[in-house]
């Protein structure tokens, strides 16, 4: 207890005499959200990044894809693996050639371009960088880290986006690398969805199914229009693209993994669907074109009507199947300049000394050339 | 969108620091079980000693410069905050945002030569305010571009007072400041309520000055906070009061524990989510 003598002074003497909570001011002009005018470069590790799922252009193998953007392996991890992978599959190793040569062009050149991209929230709460274009770029430094197994991981230069759009990312595909058919129907589709403010699903289990969804929807007036000097494609040929996407997704796989052209996918599609996938893989090991399609249609169709008459056959001959690697044989030929059949027939003949097949052969041609000639004299 | 809240009080020692840390770890505990944005909160300290960082992300609390608050405040355009947010120690869903301490003091010297110096934060807090139900921004002692920054920033403040002569005096002075925000930048910025800290009701003073601020500022007074060693011994141990003395069995929705402390502070958060209407 204070002594009664001293005096006390009061706390509040500084104060107005009246001090209520006031009414707010009349408001000043409200002020809008300042905009970001100024770019600003920033430094990512690329385990704070995330691919964007549905971006057109797929570079992860499918089984790597699942697992990666379900969060059960990490970047490095899938890097990884996809090196792994392409040792057994020589397009996958094509691809993560290609990745590897852009990731030690950083060490040398340094990253030319920006990865860009926006801020999201995962489900967590945690905040990651979605890429929207660059994910080369991404995946390059992420083969190069695993590769030369580095101690630290690269920071990668990022520009932050405010809103990042679908048609940047198709146009920055269309300037990096010509894109297969299937990138290309991918693309189409990604317009139209984008158009039509049609989002990705996350919890859809097949990413192509976001891109189908394309050719089910009902085009508005003008929506092409946007879409061409994008794609720089007429209309009918972006809606043969669309078409694509009626393969089964392990075969969109298959022709983006090995880039079939669009019009072996075309005929391929004109077929039976029980026939997609033996043209698709055929396609794949005979390096077929469109042509060559047509022509194996053809012969198929020209032995289905044979063998009604003959039903008993079960499968091609020895002599049908010589007939068409001669036939093959010729194909290529036909197609080429004298010099270069020169070429190739003394590349041939080393190779058949090399591998002791060359007497053989000769001997065999020899006699098919005289059966020939004599056949020709008789006419 | 988060509810931002200032807690301000231009002299020391008042329990500012106390009070950011407790109620942005009590409003963690409060909303733990909502999912996403609802579910978070997000705590700022603006003071360049950074003691509200030690009792809530005591690893993060002198992170390097170019990745803490500072470079926000100066750096033009600043970097992504996004980056740099990091979740707490004690609480999953509460987060902090890093400071180093020389360079918010670098920073405070810096502000006054920098353009639009009074709405860097507010402006940085804009591309998170959608992640996060609560932002709780501590400040320093004084006057200044960091405080300013703050209470722009803020959709409320809570002034902690201490029940004294001299806990009073440093009142008028934050009024002014406030008075100028409203005017400048925000005139819709609330006073939520003043919080008597290390309350000693047995002194007549104390129990006068109380008196003098509930006639003043009528239902704006809030629970009271009486001085409690639960409080020092939380700071000194690296955690907030409900961390250092929890319940034995806390039940949902449950805050408080034995500890007279933790019953003030849960009390506090009720009523702060009472009065912001979340």
């Amino acid at each position: 207890m204070p002594p009664s003598s001293k005096k006390r002074f009061n706390a509040f003497e500084d104060f107005p005499a009246t001090d209520s909570n006031r009414k707010p001011l009349q408001s000043i002009a409200d002020k809008p959200a300042m905009e970001t005018a100024v770019e600003r470069i920033e430094r990512l590790k690329p385990s704070e990044m995330l691919p964007d799922r549905f971006q057109p252009r797929r570079l992860l193998p499918v089984h790597i894809r699942a697992p990666f953007f379900l969060g059960e392996i990490d970047c490095y991890q899938a890097a990884s693996e996809w090196l792994s992978f392409a040792q057994q599959d020589s397009g996958v190793k094509e691809e993560t050639e290609h990745l590897l040569n852009l990731g030690s062009s950083f060490d040398t050149h340094g990253q030319i371009k920006p990865i860009t991209g926006s801020w999201v929230d995962d489900a967590k709460g945690n905040f990651v960088f979605l890429i929207e274009t660059g994910e080369r770029r991404f995946w390059a430094a992420c083969l190069q880290y695993v590769t030369q197994k580095s101690e630290s991981e690269p920071l990668l230069r990022v520009e932050v986006v405010a809103n990042p759009t679908r048609q940047r990312q198709v146009i920055e595909n269309r300037h990096a690398e010509a894109p297969s058919a299937v990138e290309q129907a991918c693309e189409v589709s990604a317009l139209i969805l984008a158009e039509l403010q049609i989002l990705p699903d996350a919890n859809l289990h097949d990413d192509y199914e976001f891109f189908r969804q394309a050719r089910a929807q009902r085009m508005p007036a003008g929506l092409w229009d946007k879409i061409t000097p994008i794609m720089q494609l007429t209309r009918p040929r972006m809606v043969q693209l669309l078409n694509i996407l009626q393969f089964p997704s392990p075969l969109l796989e298959l022709a983006d993994r090995f880039r079939l052209p669009e019009r072996v996918l075309r005929e391929i599609l004109g077929q039976p669907q029980s026939e997609w996938e033996t043209l698709v893989r055929q396609s794949i090991q005979n390096s077929l074109t469109s042509d060559d399609i047509v022509e194996h249609i053809a012969a198929k169709d020209e032995k289905k009507s044979t063998s009604i008459e003959k039903s008993t056959r079960i499968g091609p001959t020895p002599e049908r199947n010589a007939l068409r690697s001669l036939r093959r044989f010729m194909r290529v030929f036909r197609k080429i300049d004298a010099l270069q059949q020169s070429e190739i027939l003394d590349s041939l003949a080393d190779e058949l000394v090399i591998n002791k097949q060359a007497k053989e052969t000769l001997q065999i041609m020899e006699e098919f050339i005289s059966l020939l000639n004599a056949r020709l004299k008789r006419r | 969108m988060a509810v931002t809240i200032t807690i301000a009080n231009e002299k020391g020692g008042v329990g500012k620091t106390t009070t950011a840390v407790n109620l942005a770890a009590g409003l963690a505990l409060y909303l733990r079980d909502r999912e996403g944005a609802d579910g978070r909160v997000l705590m700022v300290d603006m003071d360049p000693q950074g003691h509200a960082l030690l009792s809530s992300a005591y690893g993060q609390h002198d992170v390097p410069a170019s990745e803490s608050l500072s470079a926000l405040l100066v750096e033009s355009p600043p970097p992504s905050i996004q980056r740099m947010i990091k979740p707490s120690d004690h609480h999953p869903n509460l987060y902090v945002l890093p400071s180093n301490r020389n360079a918010m003091v670098e920073a405070a010297r810096l502000m006054p030569t920098l353009m639009a110096n009074e709405t860097r934060l507010t402006n940085v807090l804009r591309a998170v305010q959608p992640q996060f139900a609560f932002i709780v921004v501590d400040t320093p002692p004084n006057t200044g571009d960091l405080l300013v920054n703050a209470l722009v920033a803020a959709d409320h403040i809570i002034i902690p007072v201490e029940p004294s002569y001299l806990g009073v005096s440093g009142l008028r002075e934050l009024q002014m400041s406030i008075e100028q925000v409203r005017l400048h930048f925000k005139p819709e910025l609330n006073i939520l309520g003043y919080l008597p800290t290390l309350c000693e009701e047995q002194r007549i003073e104390v129990r006068e000055i109380l008196e003098q601020l509930e006639q003043r500022y009528p239902h704006q007074i809030l629970p009271l906070i009486h001085k409690a060693s639960d409080l020092a011994y939380a700071h000194s141990s690296h955690m907030d009061v409900f961390t250092y003395k929890p319940p034995r069995q806390r039940m949902a929705g449950q805050l408080a524990s034995s500890s007279r402390a933790t019953q003030e502070y849960a009390l506090l958060v009720e009523t702060v989510i009472e009065r912001t209407g979340k």
